[in-house]
């Protein structure tokens, strides 16, 4: 290898990386100032929980019900922004053309993508921060240490598979349509896969319609931390979650090879 | 402006850092359990929790469970329970609690109530003793106080034929020749303080011995008095013959399987409709055929832990066999298959058995005769109070007594670990597990 290669690719991947942060960095602020993205992703979860997990369950002998809302709200909080990201936000830059504009441009497609990802993950991690708070010091949950964070790890985990969802969408959709398919997406997946109600309480036909969500998989691998899933094997939902990660890449991937041939 | 010109602290990497040491900090802050002991040390009395353990609650098993004791008395079982922080716990992970074992079937003098409460065994229904023992412990069922022995509820003096079975202790009972005689005869033992009527109908047929005991009418007789006061009226016999007959005039349960043959179907199915209970006493069953579990359980128990007596009863044996211990495990099967209700009991001191410590065999020995781990431990643990009508024992449930067990390891996949025990309370109080004061911890 040449000499002065490794400082060369040193200042590359800086590079790469300032543009990538920088890029987060408008994407995010651009979202915090689209209130019709902003208050419902980080309102609806805060506030479902303040009431149901909190209020309602006040002076409760038992912290089941607290503690496992804050697990499904959690994923929840992070599939809001994760697919009204991508889902909306990518459909209406490319009907607007900022899309074919960005692509004009020299930053890389990594960048863009890194940018939307780390967005969601931010809001994300707001969204748990707040719940976490709520949990621990109004519902009076208690974990352990590992608990905790094994938690917040697997929800914030959860922006990959979700953005993943929402790329489909956007990749496809127009505009409007985009943001009629990502409501549905997102309350249908929420309600069936038990984020909402505990999917035990759910008729069993829509538990096993659940499966096919990568919601319901999240879903249960948060329960899993504090015991309160349904028992089904790790590797399992991680295969699955994989597997549907897969497919929604592979629906995106066609759908922008149409954009690009037009 | 460039990236370049924002001061260090505006910088995208920066920023980026402070949000995730924030996001860090924040989960560093967040309220963790308070600390619970492992069970190993002192365990605490009266006023505590077990928590995040798997209980067995009488009828099935369920994992990650918290069980709150309040003055002697279970409080609340459930998961995640809101407990108060000053509130003592046991760690009960890796653990199964339950409620304390009730052996259906033994005989009560010295210090068996002791010795059985030792292994987790906090009620015993005796099937005969001395009335003066049956009100000297009387008072012990509802006291919640400190106490270092099982209940007793028992039959007191059984119903016999004058140098029939039951006679031969050398102590003088009361004994019934006529049907006429049973009405004053269990009015009697209502007086004496029997919690219920125990016949006796062997001729010792089985053990190549010929002595006296209730004719038919008898035994019928008094079955129909024991209901007329409102008394249970179980029974002894050894043959499937009996059993059958017993059946036929109403008893409400036995408190023997038979070693003779094997029941079919068909008569499994009647003991099913009528709902009369059986206590197989396998311990025994087993020891009379000369196969007794006693030398196994010894083994798997630390020395210390045995007292002389369990050591004595656990080693004897039976001067000739009686029976099959196969005609008695497959009947214990087909009435099982029935949908008869099965409860444990050891007919412990026999020869062969010993109190407390066989309840344990008991169990291995209805799980070899097709019961799982929870039904063998629903017939040792919530079925036996609900046969006899006796509510305030037997589960993990809200107002019960805090006669609890807790052992290591998970009883669903191995039933032998019972006897790993790790804490016996009664009463809510913590029991010293060695029959002399010992200063190993177990």
């Amino acid at each position: 290898m040449d000499a002065s290669a490794p400082p060369v690719l040193r200042r590359r991947l800086w590079w790469h990386v300032r543009i990538a942060l920088l890029e987060t960095r408008f994407q995010f602020l651009s979202s915090l100032r689209l209130p019709a993205f902003a208050v419902p992703t980080l309102l609806f979860p805060v506030f479902f929980y303040l009431f149901f997990a909190v209020v309602f369950q006040s002076g409760g002998a038992s912290l089941v019900a607290p503690t496992y809302m804050l697990a499904t709200y959690g994923v929840f909080g992070v599939l809001g922004p994760s697919i009204f990201g991508f889902g909306v936000g990518l459909a209406q830059e490319r009907d607007t053309g900022a899309l074919l504009l960005k692509r004009t441009t020299p930053m890389p497609a990594g960048a863009f993508l890194f940018a939307r990802v780390g967005t969601a993950a931010i809001f994300g991690a707001v969204v748990v921060g707040t719940l976490f708070l709520l949990a621990g010091f109004a519902a009076g949950v208690e974990l352990h240490r590992s608990q905790w964070f094994s938690l917040a790890g697997i929800i914030l985990a959860a922006v990959l598979p979700f953005s993943a969802i929402g790329l489909a969408i956007g990749a496809w959709a127009k505009q409007q349509a985009a943001v009629a398919i990502v409501n549905l997406a997102f309350i249908g997946m929420s309600l069936i896969s038990g984020l909402w109600v505990p999917i035990y309480m759910l008729p069993n036909v829509m538990q096993d319609i659940a499966v096919v969500f990568p919601t319901f998989h999240l879903g249960q691998l948060a329960l899993k931390v504090i015991d309160l899933d349904l028992g089904g094997p790790v590797w399992l939902h991680l295969v699955l979650l994989v597997g549907q990660t897969a497919v929604c890449l592979a629906v995106a991937a066609a759908g922008f090879r149409r954009f690009s041939g037009r | 402006m460039t990236p370049s010109e924002r001061p260090p602290w505006r910088r995208d990497p920066f920023i980026a850092a402070v949000g995730i040491a924030a996001f860090v900090g924040l989960l560093m802050t967040l309220p963790v359990p308070e600390p619970a002991d492992p069970p190993g040390g002192p365990l605490p009395e009266t006023t505590f929790a077990v928590v995040d353990v798997a209980v067995f609650d009488g009828e099935e098993f369920r994992p990650h469970r918290d069980v709150w004791v309040e003055d002697g008395r279970i409080r609340a079982v459930g998961q995640r329970l809101r407990l108060p922080d000053d509130l003592p716990r046991v760690d009960g992970g890796g653990h199964t609690l339950l409620p304390g074992l009730i052996d259906a079937h033994t005989h009560t003098y010295g210090l068996v109530l002791t010795d059985a409460l030792r292994f987790g065994v906090t009620t015993v229904f005796d099937q005969f003793t001395s009335p003066s023992i049956l009100v000297q412990k009387r008072a012990a069922r509802e006291d919640l106080s400190r106490g270092n022995e099982a209940d007793l509820f028992s039959a007191g003096n059984v119903a016999t034929a004058p140098g029939g079975h039951g006679t031969q202790f050398g102590v003088p009972i009361a004994t019934l020749t006529t049907a006429g005689e049973a009405s004053t005869f269990v009015r009697e033992r209502k007086e004496e303080g029997s919690d219920w009527i125990k016949i006796i109908w062997e001729d010792g047929g089985t053990f190549g011995a010929d002595i006296p005991t209730l004719d038919r009418e008898t035994i019928a007789a008094v079955i129909e008095a024991a209901h007329a006061e409102e008394l249970l009226a179980v029974i002894h016999v050894s043959t499937l013959e009996h059993g059958l007959a017993a059946l036929e005039m109403g008893v409400d349960g036995l408190v023997h399987v038979w070693g003779d043959e094997v029941i079919s179907e068909e008569d499994a199915s009647r003991f099913a409709e009528a709902g009369v209970f059986v206590i197989p006493t396998l311990s025994v069953r087993v020891a009379a055929a000369g196969e007794s579990l006693g030398p196994d359980l010894l083994e798997a128990t630390a020395p210390e832990y045995v007292s002389p007596m369990q050591r004595q009863t656990l080693t004897q044996t039976f001067p000739r066999p009686v029976g099959t211990s196969e005609a008695s495990i497959e009947s214990v099967r087909r009435l099982h298959a029935a949908g008869v209700r099965i409860l444990a009991g050891t007919d412990a001191p026999n020869p062969g058995t010993g109190f407390g410590i066989s309840m344990h065999g008991e169990l291995r020995l209805l799980e070899r005769a097709g019961l799982t781990p929870a039904e063998a431990l629903a017939a040792a643990t919530a079925h036996p109070p609900a046969a006899f009508g006796i509510e305030d024992r037997g589960r993990l449930q809200r107002g019960r007594i805090a006669d609890l067990l807790l052992v290591a390891g998970d009883l669903e996949g191995d039933l032998t670990r019972t006897t790993a025990i790790a804490g016996v309370w009664k009463d809510g109080f913590p029991v010293e597990a060695a029959w002399a004061t010992s200063p190993e911890p177990r």
